[in-house]
């Protein structure tokens, strides 16, 4: 149905939302409120359709089913009571139950998952084959204690503690620097997949562009205080 | 004049207070030319994307795979060549793909995707006995515990046809997660590796890939090394490579350039940004005498 | 006050809840491994009937702006034609061509909210190139490592790095393998402690604040 304006929806939302960088404008506030309204609205088709499926194909088939769905949906019912101050309690109802399933599930395997696998993995032959892959072993050894002991609140850092935590200061930031690294990769990979996205329609690219910047320029030109120019920084610089 | 001193303002201070406006349109330029004029410099291929497609490639024939695309539409630039690579290579071998989402936009990334390499006419795949795409499922953790436990409850009907699962041919044998041989995960964050650590690979065992972002790579690294993933390919970068070694040169391959632009640009900043600092930390220090 | 609107109702429903997921994992009681998983079939169902909460949550914030005529209240009415509209879409009527497949659901997706929300995220390239430049001062030391290391990942990460030399990526996979990882897994296994005590406190019913709200 779209199709034939697909490439020109897609630019001027690129660019609206784009248009941000030049500063808070209306453009920007159309798609950021466009976006808002469709992500939301998004969200709850899917949830329908899987609802519908979970109906037609598992809970209408037998009574003892129907009769659980029923259930479900009162107690799922409940959940809107959240808007209400004087029933708020009906709306703990069903968040305790799916708190306390969540955390169920979550806590039984991650007291090995995240915990005692990762323990176990820090304990390795600390004499390896090379000297470098030992080298490597006893930093690791000793990095991952340091750590540890740096978030351990409990005694001040004095005297020994004082100088693990400044090795595991040093790991840190060294381990916070490869995510900065590659954080910055991710970044400009979105901003340049939204240019290809751009430029593989350079009509709708150069249209919306010149619209929504002369747009911007010509507000800011038109309505500049006196004695100031369109160029100075503005105050969220 | 500087406003902050009174004094006339050095070259440094006055770059330091650069309007910001002119980095963003640097960074257009960096992007946009590259794309215009390649520069084509030469990649090599890292050790985690070798790994990965090796991982891949020696999955043995009739395997039951699982690639879940955890991912949304916002993850598409890094993500996307990473799982339609991944999809193209199982696709390719003689291994059973079952398809799934824990993100309600993977669902149709996913069938983008499947739309996008046609695998009837290209591979000879038959939907519902080579390959199936399940669809999403809307509880996060709980939803990939239901799913361990039971398929169908978890995904009652194929995303592609809106038919129940059981009416498949790719379903024969298939219940629970120990059915499974493989489980890759395309993923943008969270529901992603922790909770499928938690709820498949710990209590089952099962092998565990992972595709994710470059934001991830930190996150990754302990559960890398204590073998709860078997290989992992994270980032453009990786993404590269892996098109390079999967026999499908696409989108990844083809940011390479701006990529290294915007990262020389983001490194001059950096640079200058702390020259100018030093340099104008010197000259107030010299002010106040 | 009424027993039921009393806290120690959804305190004892938690507790009997998480423990009805936990035990049947360590004690092998077949009927009640069952019983947990069917419970979680129906849990699922459930808490998916929440799906409206965000919904009413909008129309009830946005309403407001609109019924004030607060500043921007026109943005606020916007956000609500596009998430009813599309809400409507999104119901499955098949006969009308609505729903999840439909042809406009799809074509709204892949027109209007997938460069939405790409474009919302590539935005931040922005940002970390800005804060590049404004923020990230080597002021001490341990800036100075970190300012080093995420230099070094950063060329190494680009094919121009190659290019200036070749000791990039190994120093790069050094990083992530030593300090990187030991970062990390003490971090996971702080955070997996942080978890545990958590849930210790959620079972002993000490930890009420996901309970809280409504005024009290």
């Amino acid at each position: 149905m779209l199709e034939a304006y697909g490439p020109w929806l897609t630019a001027l939302f690129i660019l609206c939302i784009f248009s941000f960088t030049y500063k808070e404008n209306p453009w920007y506030r159309f798609a950021e409120s466009t976006y808002l309204g469709t992500a939301v609205a998004y969200s709850i088709g899917f949830d329908l359709n899987w609802l519908l499926n979970q109906w037609n194909t598992i809970w209408s088939l037998t009574a003892t089913k129907i009769l659980m769905f029923s259930f479900a949906l009162l107690v799922g019912l409940l959940w809107y009571f959240r808007f209400s101050k004087e029933y708020f309690y009906l709306y703990r109802i069903p968040l305790s139950i799916g708190v306390g399933t969540y955390i169920g599930l979550a806590l039984r395997t991650m007291v090995f998952a995240q915990f005692l696998v990762q323990i176990r993995a820090t304990f390795i032959p600390l004499v390896a084959e090379t000297a470098f892959d030992t080298l490597n072993n006893i930093l690791v050894f000793g990095m991952v204690l340091c750590v540890l002991l740096y978030f351990y609140f409990t005694m001040e850092h004095r005297g020994p503690l004082k100088y693990t935590a400044t090795i595991a200061r040093y790991t840190m930031m060294a381990g916070f620097g490869s995510a900065y690294g590659n954080t910055v990769m991710t970044r400009m990979t979105l901003f340049i997949g939204q240019v290809r996205n751009l430029m593989a329609h350079p009509p709708s690219f150069a249209i919306f562009g010149i619209a929504i910047l002369g747009s911007l320029l010509l507000r800011d030109y038109m309505f500049k205080p006196k004695g100031t120019s369109v160029t100075t920084p503005v105050a969220s610089d | 004049m500087s406003e902050r001193s009174g004094e006339k303002e050095s070259i440094w201070e006055k770059i330091q207070w650069i309007d910001t406006r002119i980095l963003y349109l640097l960074m257009w330029v960096v992007v946009i030319w590259p794309l215009i004029s390649p520069i084509n410099l030469p990649i090599g291929v890292g050790r985690e994307s070798k790994e990965y497609y090796d991982y891949i490639k020696d999955i043995p024939a009739g395997s039951k795979v699982i690639l879940s695309y955890d991912m949304s539409f916002s993850g598409l630039p890094e993500l996307g060549p990473m799982s339609i690579a991944t999809l193209h290579q199982l696709l390719g071998m003689d291994v059973k793909v079952y398809i799934c989402a824990f993100w309600n936009q993977g669902s149709n990334i996913a069938a983008d995707d499947i739309e996008a390499l046609n695998p009837e006419v290209d591979y000879g795949k038959v939907y519902g006995v080579d390959y199936i795409h399940f669809g999403y499922n809307p509880r996060s953790e709980v939803g990939m515990t239901q799913f361990a436990s039971d398929v169908y409850t978890a995904f009652p009907n194929d995303f592609i046809n809106n038919r129940p699962l059981g009416t498949y041919e790719i379903m024969e044998g298939v219940q629970t997660a120990a059915d499974f041989d493989v489980l890759i995960s395309i993923e943008s964050g969270t529901p992603g590796s922790s909770e499928w650590v938690r709820q498949w690979v710990q209590p089952y065992g099962i092998p565990f890939l992972v595709g994710a972002l470059g934001v991830s790579v930190p996150g990754v690294a302990p559960y890398k090394n204590a073998g709860q993933i078997v290989a992992f390919i994270a980032g453009l970068r990786s993404a590269a490579e892996y098109e390079l070694l999967a026999g499908r040169p696409a989108i990844a391959l083809a940011q390479q350039d701006p990529l290294s632009t915007t990262h020389i640009l983001v490194i001059l900043f950096v640079i200058v940004g702390n020259l100018g600092y030093f340099f104008t930390r010197q000259e107030r220090a010299r002010r106040l005498g | 006050m009424a027993w039921y609107r009393r806290v120690e109702l959804p305190i004892a429903l938690t507790i009997i809840f998480c423990l009805f997921q936990m035990v049947p994992y360590f004690v092998v009681i077949p009927a009640w491994d069952s019983a947990a998983k069917t419970f979680v079939d129906w849990d699922s169902v459930m808490e998916t009937f929440a799906l409206f909460i965000g919904f009413i949550s909008l129309l009830m914030l946005h309403g407001r702006n609109v019924s004030r005529r607060r500043e921007g209240w026109h943005w606020s009415a916007w956000v609500l034609v596009t998430m009813v509209v599309y809400t409507i879409i999104g119901i499955p009527l098949g006969s009308f061509g609505f729903g999840v497949g439909g042809a406009l659901f799809e074509d709204i997706r892949m027109f209007v909210l997938t460069p939405l929300s790409a474009a919302m995220y590539a935005s931040l390239g922005f940002w970390i190139a800005s804060a590049a430049y404004r923020a990230f001062r080597a002021r001490t030391i341990e800036a100075a490592v970190l300012l080093v290391s995420g230099t070094i990942v950063m060329l190494a990460n680009a094919p121009v790095g190659g290019s200036i030399w070749g000791g990039f990526t190994p120093l790069k996979d050094w990083i992530f393998d030593v300090p990187n990882m030991s970062t990390m897994r003490g971090i996971t296994i702080g955070a997996a402690l942080g978890a545990l005590a958590l849930g210790a406190r959620t079972l002993m019913g000490k930890e009420r604040g996901y309970l809280r709200g409504g005024g009290e």
